[in-house]
């Protein structure tokens, strides 16, 4: 399980196309630990945050892989094990939309239920220019069980808001899926592994090891 | 000369010095002089100053005006001219400029500069213009030639035989002549087409070869190196100012469509690569049913190519390879990855390490650091491979070889920056360290291009004709083939999938390294189309379900056949629709069409109009490939 001790330990991932504005957010929300003086020794592709949720700690390690959107294949061993993903997409532009409707196609095919979902319409500073119907967004993120907001990264808006929104859902769903006693198959961001894991069956319930 | 100045560390910031137009960054540097007095003539100590210190300012922005100023600096500060920022204003103008732009500046800049009399030591103001235009015609010819009426080349040539005399003038006017003899478009660094022919495959020369495919055969090493062969001739070709966040990042919908990138030609071989190693792990033999046993062989072999990729630092098919084997309809083979041999599992788990993105691909970093420009590489330690004969490699105390790193890593690094960092600052000054960080991984990238050259691997043109004939499926119809070869429930979570630690003893499975007899079937004549059913969607039951290969009547015969996912289930209409779509026919009723199976003695069967496709169909127990054909109906 991701708690230990009151501990939530999460894996964020950002999907979407290029240009939507995935960095500028992160970028936006990390931004304490990511002033000028880090980006000599940048290569900030994955940045952590930690919160405090209602007297909960919560840790989020967020994965942005922005420039390699073109490598197809990459998927996969970006999203696995994550507990919520960011879809985001620029207002305006349809495309971008519409590739986000394929990644939850395709992490609701792989990863079921278990990860929370959050569609972000990016780049509200550009309202005028909307292409995305903000409706149609909004029931389309309902029918697949994920939450919409808007945000804008360049005015700082909706920032926070959507990662808090993001991490009580993970904590809610950590919760609910502990207290049904169904967690065995579960793994939170804190089991390091990566690639093929060979588990031992073993009792459901049992506490994994390790959190970092 | 008995001193020479010696650079030490004692550097000390001062801060930022402002002017109009410009922000510098200033730094106080002591500079110690020493004697060479190792000379063997000379014993005697001369007396001579022994340090001083020195104010070095780098400009931090600028607006394009004092950006040139400061590359061919007036006498104030013509000691301190930072060669540094020659190169990195050479590379990275473009983001924020154009040749145009510069050339004209330049030559604004130096008749100014001689009219106003502003600097005291004129002849050496010349000699700096001189070598920033030689330095450019030298290593950017590439800017120049861009415009094919050479407007540019002869604006600097009559600049450089009216201003620039003497004899380093004259170089410029021979290398301005040099560039105007020689602007043929083939001059274009980048050649896609001889290195990047990642989804062809459409030649008939290949057709034919497919078919012979089961003579010849590869060793995983073999493929490996072809593969880095590959890779390393397109990492070369990558002009790494392409990388730049904004230029990569424009999305392609405009004036960029057309633009050969050289990115671009990297990432299709990539994801060529990652799709030949699911096809050739979830295709049979002519059928989409290959035994378990033999898709672990060929899982089997593909770690041990990723693991010749490792051994030849190529880390661009490496992760290719290893992220392919991740992949959904790969890594939820859960019974076929328990019939691999303990060993390739280790050594999968190694591999896998590599490629891993945790904090920020840390590993794969240390370890281009380390290896990376390096020549020779040492094999300090054996991976469990060599083990069982299995993949014999030679251990030799170091030998040759060059480097492939992963683009990706690169490019995400250099999105970064632009992100993190604005273009302009105060408003009008372009942000010049921005550029500079820019250049720093352009620099890497530029090293590594270095360190590719030093491979010496063959060429083989089978080779390549047999990567390119592989067939290719959309994500989707690999992951519903593979749903078929192993039914399961969806997977909850992927990490819980692998819950077997039974594993085959290795005797079950040793030498599973050559691909021999098990080509039929994975080259197809023709490439499959990657249009995509998305839209479609695929079909929901992940049951069981054929490969069959349907061509248009009257095109060509059977030749330009796609390959259709028939599953169990799939209607008529559905089958013909998707095969239109995938022929490219648009604008067709599924009903004016007939679908017929040819089997092998040449008779065929006509599917009736709403059958269950999957049981309608004629199947063969030898596991013939199955061809079909749209008829249209006479109307």
């Amino acid at each position: 399980m991701a708690s230990v001790a009151g501990r939530y330990q999460f894996k964020i991932v950002l999907l979407g196309e290029g240009c939507v504005g995935k960095t500028s957010l992160v970028l936006r929300y990390c931004q304490d630990k990511f002033n000028d003086k880090h980006l000599t020794t940048l290569q900030a592709s994955y940045l952590t945050k930690k919160l405090n949720i209602d007297g909960k700690r919560v840790g989020l390690s967020i994965w942005d892989t922005a420039g390699q959107e073109r490598f197809h294949a990459l998927g996969p061993i970006y999203y696995r094990d994550s507990n919520g993903a960011i879809l985001v997409y620029d207002i305006t532009d349809e495309d971008s939309f519409q590739k986000v409707k394929n990644w939850v196609k395709e992490l609701r095919k792989i990863l079921g239920d278990d990860i929370c979902l959050c569609i972000v319409g990016n780049k509200i500073d550009l309202e005028r220019d909307r292409h995305v119907d903000g409706a149609e967004a909004e029931a389309y993120a309902k029918s697949v069980g994920a939450k919409h907001l808007l945000a804008s990264a360049k005015l700082n808006k909706g920032v926070d808001e959507l990662f808090l929104e993001l991490a009580k859902a993970m904590v809610t769903a950590q919760d609910a899926s502990a207290s049904n006693g169904q967690s065995s198959g579960r793994r939170g961001a804190s089991s390091r592994k990566r690639g093929v894991e060979i588990v031992d069956e073993q009792p459901a319930g049992q506490p994994k090891k390790g959190c970092c | 000369m008995l001193s020479t100045p010696t650079p030490e560390r004692q550097i000390r910031d001062w801060g930022e010095e402002k002017e109009e137009g410009a922000i510098y960054h200033v730094v106080l540097k002591k500079v110690r002089y020493h004697t060479t007095n190792k000379l063997p003539f000379n014993d005697e100590f001369v007396s001579h100053l022994e340090w001083e210190t020195q104010k070095r300012r780098t400009i931090k922005a600028g607006t394009l005006a004092k950006l040139v100023e400061h590359l061919v600096p007036a006498n104030d500060h013509i000691d301190e001219i930072d060669t540094g920022f020659l190169t990195v204003f050479l590379t990275m103008y473009q983001t924020f400029s154009s040749t145009e732009e510069v050339v004209a500046l330049l030559i604004d800049r130096f008749k100014s500069v001689k009219r106003k009399k502003l600097s005291s030591d004129f002849e050496n103001f010349v000699r700096v213009t001189i070598n920033v235009l030689w330095v450019w015609l030298e290593n950017f010819p590439g800017d120049f030639k861009r415009d094919s009426s050479c407007k540019l080349l002869k604006q600097l040539q009559t600049f450089a035989k009216n201003e620039l005399k003497g004899k380093h003038g004259e170089e410029v006017l021979r290398k301005t002549q040099q560039l105007l003899d020689n602007t043929s478009p083939s001059h274009v660094i980048f050649k896609s087409s001889d290195v990047a022919r990642s989804d062809g495959g459409e030649s008939g020369e290949s057709i034919s070869f497919a078919e012979t495919w089961g003579l010849i055969d590869y060793s995983p090493t073999e493929i490996a190196e072809q593969l880095t062969l590959i890779d390393a001739d397109l990492f070369k070709a990558v002009i790494p100012r392409d990388c730049v966040g904004c230029v990569w990042s424009r999305r392609d919908k405009n004036e960029n469509k057309n633009r050969p990138s050289s990115v671009k030609a990297t990432v299709e071989q990539f994801n060529a690569v990652s799709r030949r190693v699911i096809t050739t792990i979830l295709f049979g033999e002519s059928r989409g049913s290959p035994s378990i046993m033999r898709r672990a062989k060929r899982l089997e072999a593909w770690i041990e190519i990723a693991q010749g990729c490792r051994d030849l630092k190529n880390f661009s098919s490496l992760k290719a390879i290893m992220s392919a084997l991740q992949s959904a309809p790969i890594h939820r083979l859960k019974k076929t990855w328990g019939s691999i041999s303990r060993s390739h599992h280790s050594s999968f788990e190694e591999l896998s390490t590599l490629v891993c993105e945790d904090s920020n691909q840390q590993i794969v970093r240390e370890l281009l650091k380390k290896e990376g420009t390096a020549k020779t590489v040492e094999f300090k330690k054996k991976t469990s491979l060599t083990r069982k004969g299995i993949h014999q490699r030679q251990p030799e105390n170091g030998y040759i070889s060059g480097t492939v790193p992963y683009l990706g890593t690169f490019l995400t690094d250099l999105m970064m920056l632009d992100t993190a960092c604005p273009d302009m600052i105060d408003g009008n000054l372009i942000n010049f360290e921005k550029r500079q960080k820019e250049f720093e991984i352009i620099a890497q990238i530029r090293l590594f291009q270095e360190a590719a050259k030093n491979y010496y691997i063959l060429p083989d043109n089978d080779f390549r004709m047999w990567f390119d004939s592989l067939e290719t499926l959309t994500e989707n119809e690999y992951f519903t083939l593979s749903c078929s070869l192993e039914s399961g429930s969806l997977p909850k979570r992927q990490g819980s999938l692998f819950k077997s630690r039974k594993m085959k003893s290795e005797n079950d499975l040793v030498k599973a390294s050559s691909f021999k007899d098990e080509r039929d079937g994975l080259a197809s004549r023709r490439q499959i189309s990657h249009s995509s059913m998305r839209a479609e969607g695929c079909p929901r039951i992940y049951g069981c379900g054929h490969i069959i290969r349907v061509s248009m009547q009257g095109e060509d015969s059977c030749n330009l056949y796609k390959s259709i996912w028939v599953a169990e289930g799939d209607r008529t209409p559905a089958i013909i629709k998707r095969s239109l779509m995938k022929h490219h026919i648009n604008g067709e009723q599924p009903n004016d069409y007939t679908l017929v199976q040819i089997l092998p003695n040449g008779n065929e069967v006509i599917i009736p109009r709403n059958a269950n496709v999957y049981y309608a169909m004629a199947t063969s127990s030898k596991g013939e490939a199955l061809y079909f054909v749209l008829r249209k109906d006479p109307t």
